[in-house]
């Protein structure tokens, strides 16, 4: 259940700071197209930076900078909607604890806070620590009668698994607008959107990608994946939901390199909510961007045959 | 492993915390309770792994079993133990200290060496980490160029920071110590497998490690909470 008073306090704002995602952007630009789009039909207008870069978390996690490094790379992300005097909505979960959980660190020590802005002042930027960061999915959740006010394209008869990654619900265990073991704004979402919400057993397990166990443990991380993988066949759903495009990554391309190494058949479409949010505003199909999703194609097609193009 | 091991430092975990900049405390509150090992993704797919014991080391001190572990390495950051954690213990936020830690000691440069390029490659030089460079022959054959369902989808065909931008991220690492950083992983000098005695062998991750000449030695790095993939190899020794 979504923790009400939290939704609460997630202002409807006319404008908010989009926050770009590597791979939403390089990957699966259906992402970042629809992200945008869908807010503005929502009333809020996304505004964007070409200032802004990646979260820089990738790195840090890899162990290439100490936090020392990427603290201020966060603080001056920030720092650009700050100075557009606006809130931040990022759509991937890395980048919203990356963002989140520094930005936190950083507001309450004034120490490091201090050597922060030091650095920024020598390029002429601050960070004050004013600009609230929210992912996209509770921005939806908060928006949910907008949304079933613009719904275009029902999502009657799709079945739709839902997987919430971890960085948002896990690492953000008191910020998040729900609960970190049982959560259910997505399968909310979904319902009224006019979709079926189909139950798998390992709906909280992580996606595998294990930040970069995919890179330099690849065996774990096919093996998870794998687990979650199965779990998702056995229930047969039309499309499996994601909220974070890393997951969203990992997802998609890893059943096609399981097909490959195993001869197994995988084919279920990975779709991010903001994708799923624009094909159910009904927003142009080019705008979905299927064209750069690698597993279950057809299948995406034929549900798009019966919601309509 | 543990018998082994002659290393045990009763100090190390009250000196480790200041320099682990605020990130690593409470960790003397932890109950051993092993929620956050029962719904770990990394120890369900290979039962050495187990983040309860690692935190029983650092409290203990037994440093060494942690720095120089494999396991240390299979973190998947996940977050899922801080979110059962009856205590709260960010324990992802450990492990990050900890390899920090470990490399400092000489281990793990090999792994950190095959991601640097992401940093020096994409993130500092065009500000995005993730690049839309692909790999995989069958996406590249599927997918396409990019840039056209980029524009497709009503986007401009490459996503570009502003020059300014990637100057700041530039000034930003060059000042923080990180680029120094950078430099020193890419002058690892990894060792063969060909020093390697019978045991270190045995215990060995099984992948070649490519050798370079450079400043840093790395260690090799061992099994130290049992044998990777079987049940009867994890119990605790
Ligand atoms: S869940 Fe928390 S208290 Fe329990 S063993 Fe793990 S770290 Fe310790
Ligand atoms: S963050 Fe690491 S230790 Fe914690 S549950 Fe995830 S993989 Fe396990």
């Amino acid at each position: 259940m979504p923790r009400l008073d939290k939704v609460a306090q997630i202002p409807k704002p006319e404008q908010i700071f989009f926050f770009k995602s590597c791979v939403a952007s390089n990957k699966y630009p259906g992402i970042e197209a629809c992200g945008t789009e869908s807010l503005r039909i929502l009333g809020v207008e996304p505004v964007e930076s070409d200032e802004q870069t990646c979260c820089g978390g990738f790195v840090t996690f890899a162990n290439v900078a100490a936090p020392t490094a990427s603290m201020p790379a966060v603080a001056r992300n920030l720092s650009l909607a700050e100075e557009k005097n606006l809130d931040t909505c990022v759509v991937c979960n890395g980048c919203w604890t990356f963002l989140n959980e520094f930005g936190h660190f950083m507001n309450n020590n004034a120490e490091v806070k201090g050597s922060v802005n030091m650095m920024l002042n020598m390029m002429g930027r601050e960070y004050k620590g004013t600009s609230h960061v929210f992912h996209i999915a509770e921005m939806y959740y908060r928006l949910k009668d907008d949304i079933s006010k613009h719904v275009l394209r029902p999502l009657k008869g799709v079945k739709i698994a839902t997987h919430y990654g971890c960085h948002y619900l896990g690492g953000g265990k008191y910020s998040a607008i729900d609960d970190a073991q049982m959560p259910t704004y997505m399968e909310e979402l979904i319902d009224l959107m006019g979709g079926t919400v189909v139950p798998y057993a390992a709906n909280r397990e992580c996606c595998g990608t294990g930040f970069t166990q995919i890179i330099n443990g690849k065996d774990l991380s096919l093996d998870h994946t794998q687990r979650k993988l199965d779990s998702v066949q056995e229930a047969d759903p039309d499309m499996l939901i994601v909220q974070c495009p890393y997951c969203h990554s990992q997802l998609d391309r890893v059943q096609q390199q399981l097909n490959f190494r195993q001869g197994v058949n995988y084919q279920t479409p990975v779709l991010h909510i903001a994708q799923l949010v624009g094909m159910a505003l009904g927003l142009p199909v080019s705008q979905l961007a299927f064209a750069a999703h690698v597993s279950g194609r057809e299948r995406l097609e034929n549900v798009l045959d019966r919601v309509g193009r | 492993m543990l018998e082994q091991v002659k290393d045990w430092d009763d100090d190390f975990y009250e000196t480790f915390k200041p320099i682990a900049m605020g990130f690593v405390n409470e960790a003397e509150k932890c109950l051993q309770c092993g929620k956050c090992t029962g719904q770990c993704p990394a120890a369900a797919v290979t039962p050495s792994y187990n983040p309860r014991k690692i935190i029983r080391d650092l409290v203990y001190g037994n440093v060494k079993r942690v720095l120089s572990s494999v396991e240390l390495w299979q973190c998947f950051f996940c977050s899922g133990c801080y979110s059962v954690c009856p205590m709260d213990i960010n324990f992802p936020f450990f492990v990050f200290m900890f390899r920090l830690a470990a490399m400092n000691e000489g281990y793990g440069w090999e792994d950190v060496k095959q991601l640097e390029g992401y940093a020096e490659k994409s993130y500092l030089k065009d500000g995005i980490t993730v690049s839309t460079f692909e790999r995989n022959p069958f996406v590249m054959d599927n997918i396409g160029d990019i840039s056209k369902i980029r524009v497709e989808a009503g986007l401009p065909p490459e996503r570009t920071v502003s020059p300014r931008g990637i100057a700041e991220i530039n000034m930003i690492s060059d000042l923080s110590g990180m680029t120094a950083f950078m430099k020193q992983i890419g002058g690892v000098e990894l060792l063969d497998c060909t020093t390697c005695t019978d045991e270190q062998a045995k215990r060995c991750k099984t992948k070649p490690m490519p050798s370079k000449v450079g400043k840093i030695k790395t260690h090799h790095r061992y099994y130290n909470y049992g044998e990777p993939g079987g049940k009867k190899n994890a119990e605790a020794r």
